[in-house]
Parts: structure tokens; C-alpha cells; sequence
């Protein structure tokens, strides 16, 4: 077990490295500069500004800078909030997030999971064809859509939420709705599948023959198994919700690290962009070492693998 | 050649029974039998139709501005009228008495009554011009814009899924009949690939080579190529094991040719399917980009960018945002049921990894 940890954080070190070097000569290969949008900057300032931030240097030098300075956890400062580094912005941005996605996620897991073991418990009735249609709901409705929709009725017309701001527990329950209700479609159509596969293997009619009750051959045999689905899923999810958080975050206004990405693309502000972007995806590439991890515990014919 | 001689033989069997039926003549009988799917192509058409050729019997230009007509909410009574240098303008009847403060009791009626009348020396009739889906920030017709936007958002749901379709599939095909070494490493490339956050690397091409329309497929259309390029390379290897192929390598058939006349023909019931699934995927790829501001610039417009100005100006004209998503919806509603329809009827297995 120890072994294949090891091994799997061994091949997350040059992925991680590959996405560094693509963005970091993608960004600096952009057309103009983060500068040439300023009105009225001289030349001279803007020779010192690019000067002050290394940009003067041959590429291949900034690249080496840049990659000494990831070695000590520096991403280096913002070239427009000026004396603010980026670990600073995403240390007051990435938490907000993380209670955003974290909340969605709890959202998602506890509408979706019963959602779908209901559904396939009583396959083609009534519980299970609503929730699933409600899923396809989910699916096909993106955020940005459900967002301004949930903020209309339940913020303008029942006025019983501020349709912006991120301050009381109230501002929470839209925004984390918004971003966990696709999730929890996803998660209730797995769960649903694998649910069904799981309920027509040999051990559940064991559990059946064994004459225990329906519930627990349901809620403690076959979930187990049919869970499974769910436990590959969330990887993918965990980075969608931390990563893909920030169309509800500028619908919503939550001052989370997603406003922050996306201004920063919006100004090109270089540092910004590489930081974050190198930030989500070590994010990502540990969530899927996460669930590889919890897939290995969970499914024992994994682990000899 | 030995074969040859077999085929006179084998078409009397057939003319004598009934006409074999290929996979794709079986698959569209089995679409025609789901009536959701059915239901579902019909309403993409229309809503397709509406956009591309609607706009030939629209009275109204998307672009036409009319100031005074701001914020008209749908089937508004429209009044026209002509100012002193004698141009036309139109002012919705509801929206009369709030522009215009102090007006005389018998205005007052008339605006009421809906009949016409004379305020300031200039005489408000009523227009026949009707708004169906009301009209935006600017005083242009929001069902102009709608149609304009959708013919963005459709056209780069499938021309970006056109370009993922073409890399893609001669990725996947590539890497899968050649197997080994090449193999290894191009997929080694789609994982880390994979591994980038999706939205994130769109976004930055953008911030990379600006914010214009091309590059909003290629962008689009660049990330999207990897689940096309994992699945035919998948189909790939299963293909190549079989006896036809294996066959026409002993033939001598060169490997393009292989790849063009045995593998691909062979794809295309996954690859459909998946193309039809991505096509929502991608139009709300780009609803996003230009929803945060990153994707179509005004005064073009998407779905995306529409349902962006409809939520700024939700609490006084709900139907500037209600609008737009509800096309957006039905169409993306539309565009999964059908691929759900195509893959039951193609029998494929699953359109993911």
C-alpha cells in the first residue's frame, strides 16, 4: 500500500511539472503585456516595471527564476494589486473557496447518494423516475444558468437570501447550491447504476436468502459496493467544485480564489494566472491521488494490483 | 480474389429473402422507436430553424437600437411617434407615464384607454410592431438577439466539436493501431493533458491569443479532442485484433489506409454518440467563457453573454434573463436526449473513458 502511494506520487511529480512549464511559456509568449493596458504609462515606467518583475530577461532565464521560486513555495507577486504576493491572495481566497466547495460537495453527496439508492431500490416507479428526471435537470442546466435563476426566486421574488455577498450563513445555502446541484445529478445517476449492478449480484441474494431484512441488505450490502461509482467520481468532482467555482463565484460575488483567477486573466497579470492556475492543478492532481488511494481501501481487488 | 467467386452465390440468397439490414438501418429504426429522442431532434431543428432562418422573417435587427424602448417587457403595447427633426421612435405605452413627469389629466386618459393622443405638439399612435420577448438594456429586440446569439453558440457547439472530432479521432486512432512505445507516450500526454484543470486552460488560451470567435473554437475544440482521442484508441485496440483487419494487413494494405478504410468506418457509432454529447458540453463551455466575460465581445452576442446581461438586470426586467436561459435549457435538454437516444440505439456501451 505504502509502495503504490509512493509510486503514484512519483508520477505526479513530473505531471505537475509539464503543466508548470506549458503555462508558465504560454502566458509569456502572450501577445503585449500586462503594462501596454495602462493609459498614460511612460516608457521609462514601464521599463522599470518590466524590469522590477524580471520580465526583461531571456525567457529561458525567467523560467529558471521562476522555477527556483516555485522550489520555496514563492508564486511570486501580483503585478496589479501592487505589494501583494500571490500566496497572499490565494491564502485569503483559497479558503473561501474551499468552505464553497466543501459545502457543495456536502450538498451534492447528500441529495444525490439517497437519491440514487432510492431510485434503485424501487426501480421503475414513480421514485425512481422523478428523481432521475430531476438529474437530467441537473445535468443540463450549467450553473451559470441555475445561479441568476435561484438568486431570482428565492433572493428578488421571496426575498429570504441576499442575492450577493458572502458574510452570514444565509449568503452560503444559494451559492453552494447553485455550484453542488449538477454534482448531486452526476452522483445520483452513478449511485443509481451502481446501485442496480450491485443489487443483482450473487452476495446480495445471499443476503437476501440469509432472510435480512431489505434495508440492510440495501444500506449496508450492496451499498458498499455500489458506492464505488461515486468514490472514482469524486475526484474529478472535488477539482470541478474547487476549480469550476468561479462562475458561481462571480454570480454570487463570493470573495473566493476563482474572482481572483478570473480578474487576473481579465488584466493579465502573469504571476496571477501562473500561480493560480499551478495552484488548481497540484489541486487537482492530489484530489485524484486522493481517490485512487480511497479506491484501493475500498475495493480489495485493486489492492494486489 | 478467392472470395470472389462466392459473392454471385451469397446475392441469390439474399434476393431470395429479405434485404439484409445494416447496423445503421436497424440503429435508426431502433431512434425512431424512442420517442423522447424523436421528440427531441424535432425540437433541436426548430430551435435551429429559428435561429438560422428566423432572422428572414424577423421584422427586427438585432443591432437596431431604439433608446426609448429600453427594457420593454414582452408584448408591451408599443407606441410610435416622431420627434421634432421628424424621426420615428417608439415608446412602450406602460413606460410613457414614468418618462415623462406632470402630464395633463386628459395624456393620463388616453395613455389608459390605449387610444392615441397628442402631448407636446407631437402625436403618439399606436405601433402594430409587437415585441414578443421584450427588449433589452438598449432598446434592441431581445428575440433578435437571441436568434443572433444562438446562431454563435450552436455554430461553435459543433464546429469545436468538428475540430475535437478531427484531432481526436486520428490521435486515437494513431496511437491505438500503433501501439508500444508511441502509444504509451501519447496517452502519457493525454493524461497530464487531463490532468489540467479544463475551464482553467480554455480560459488561458484565451488571455494567450485574445478574445475573438476563432479562437474560442480552437481553444474549445483543442481541450475537448482528449475523451474523443481516449475512446477511439480503446476502440482501436479491439478493432485491430479482429479478422478483418488482420486480414487486410496480410494483404499488404498500407497502415493509412487500414486506419481510413476499416478502423474508422468501424468507429462510428461511439464517435457519433460522444460528438452529440460534447456538442452541449461545448456550447456551455463557451456559455461560460462568455458569461465571465472571456468569449464572444459585444456587440456579438451568445447565449452565454446574454444570460450574463439577463442576470445583471434580473430584478427589473426578469425576462432578459428568463429568456435566454430558457433557449439555452430546452437546447442543451434537446442535445442530451438525443445522444442519450443514439447511444441506446447504436448500442454502445458507454461514451465516457
Amino acid at each position: 500500500m505504502l509502495r503504490f502511494i509512493f509510486n503514484r506520487l512519483l508520477q505526479a511529480i513530473p505531471t505537475i511539472w509539464v503543466i508548470i512549464t506549458l503555462t508558465f511559456f504560454l502566458i509569456m509568449n502572450a501577445p503585449g503585456n500586462p503594462f501596454s493596458q495602462e493609459r498614460e504609462m511612460r516608457e521609462e515606467t514601464r521599463q522599470q516595471l518590466m524590469e522590477h518583475y524580471g520580465l526583461d530577461k531571456p525567457l529561458l532565464v525567467q523560467y529558471w527564476t521562476y522555477l527556483k521560486r516555485l522550489a520555496s513555495f514563492d508564486l511570486g507577486p501580483s503585478f496589479k494589486q501592487e505589494g501583494r504576493s500571490i500566496n497572499e491572495i490565494i491564502a485569503q481566497g483559497f479558503p473561501v473557496s474551499l468552505e464553497l466547495g466543501l459545502l457543495a460537495l456536502g450538498v451534492a453527496l447528500l441529495v444525490g447518494v439517497p437519491a440514487g439508492v432510492i431510485a434503485a431500490a424501487r426501480q421503475n416507479t414513480i421514485l425512481d423516475y422523478l428523481p432521475m428526471s430531476g438529474a437530467m435537470i441537473g445535468i443540463c442546466m450549467p450553473t451559470f444558468v441555475i445561479g441568476p435563476i435561484l438568486g431570482l426566486v428565492f433572493g428578488v421574488w421571496l426575498g429570504w437570501f441576499n442575492v450577493a455577498g458572502w458574510f452570514s450563513w444565509e449568503d452560503r445555502v444559494l451559492p453552494a447550491f447553485t455550484l453542488g446541484l449538477a454534482y448531486a445529478a452526476y452522483i445520483a445517476r452513478l449511485t443509481r447504476a451502481g446501485m442496480l449492478e450491485t443489487l443483482g449480484l450473487d452476495y446480495i441474494r445471499t443476503a437476501r436468502a440469509k432472510g435480512l431484512r431489505e434495508k440492510t441488505v440495501v444500506l449496508k450490502h450492496a451499498l458498499r459496493g455500489g458506492i464505488i461509482p461515486v468514490i472514482s467520481y469524486l475526484g474529478p468532482a472535488m477539482a470541478g467544485l474547487i476549480s469550476g467555482s468561479f462562475v458561481v463565484e462571480t454570480v454570487f460575488q463570493v470573495p473566493g480564489l476563482g474572482r481572483y483567477f478570473i480578474d487576473g486573466a481579465l488584466n493579465r497579470d502573469y504571476f496571477m494566472i501562473l500561480g493560480t492556475t499551478i495552484f488548481y492543478a497540484t489541486l487537482i492532481v492530489g484530489a485524484n491521488l486522493l481517490v485512487d488511494i480511497a479506491h484501493t481501501l475500498l475495493d480489495p481487488k485493486l489492492r494486489k494490483a | 480474389m478467392v472470395f470472389k467467386r462466392l459473392t454471385p452465390s451469397i446475392e441469390t440468397m439474399e434476393s431470395a429473402a429479405e434485404k439484409p439490414h445494416s447496423l445503421w438501418v436497424d440503429s435508426m429504426a431502433r431512434l425512431r422507436k424512442n420517442q423522447l429522442a424523436v421528440a427531441s431532434l424535432w425540437i433541436f431543428v426548430a430551435i435551429a430553424a429559428f435561429c438560422f432562418i428566423g432572422p428572414i422573417f424577423h421584422p427586427h435587427a438585432p443591432d437596431d437600437s431604439k433608446i426609448t424602448l429600453r427594457e420593454t417587457p414582452p408584448f408591451a403595447e408599443i407606441l410610435e411617434y416622431e420627434d421634432r427633426f421628424g424621426n420615428a421612435h417608439q415608446i412602450s405605452r406602460k413606460d410613457f407615464p414614468q418618462r415623462n413627469r406632470d402630464l395633463p389629466g386628459s395624456v393620463l386618459e388616453a395613455v389608459e384607454n390605449g387610444t392615441s393622443f397628442v402631448y407636446k405638439d407631437i402625436e403618439y399612435r399606436n405601433s402594430k410592431d409587437i415585441y414578443f420577448l421584450g427588449t433589452d438594456s438598449q432598446g434592441r429586440d431581445l428575440m433578435a438577439r437571441i436568434m443572433q446569439g444562438g446562431r454563435i453558440s450552436l455554430g461553435v457547439g459543433f464546429l469545436a466539436t468538428l475540430i475535437a472530432l478531427l484531432i481526436g479521432v486520428t490521435y486515437g486512432s494513431i496511437s491505438g493501431y500503433q501501439g508500444g512505445r508511441l502509444d504509451a507516450f501519447m496517452m502519457r500526454t493525454v493524461e497530464i493533458l487531463y490532468a489540467m484543470p479544463f475551464t482553467i486552460f480554455v480560459i488561458l488560451l484565451m488571455v494567450v491569443f485574445g478574445r475573438s470567435l476563432i479562437l474560442i473554437f480552437v481553444a474549445i475544440g483543442a481541450v475537448e479532442w482528449l475523451t474523443m482521442a481516449r475512446i477511439t484508441r480503446n476502440q482501436v485496440l479491439q478493432l485491430k485484433e479482429q479478422e478483418f483487419a488482420l486480414a487486410a494487413r496480410a494483404m499488404g494494405v498500407s497502415t493509412p489506409a487500414i486506419i481510413r478504410r476499416h478502423m474508422i468506418p468501424n468507429l462510428l457509432g461511439p464517435i457519433v454518440v460522444y460528438a452529440t454529447l460534447s456538442v452541449p458540453a461545448i456550447m456551455i463551455l463557451e456559455a461560460v467563457l462568455s458569461f465571465l466575460g472571456l468569449g464572444v465581445q459585444p456587440p456579438d452576442a451568445s447565449w452565454g453573454s446574454l444570460i450574463s446581461d439577463g442576470a445583471q438586470k434580473m430584478t427589473s426586467s426578469p425576462w432578459l434573463l428568463l429568456a435566454p436561459a430558457a433557449f439555452f435549457s430546452i437546447t442543451l435538454f434537446a442535445m442530451n436526449f438525443l445522444g442519450d437516444g443514439l447511444r441506446d440505439a447504436l448500442d454502445v456501451k458507454s461514451s465516457k473513458d
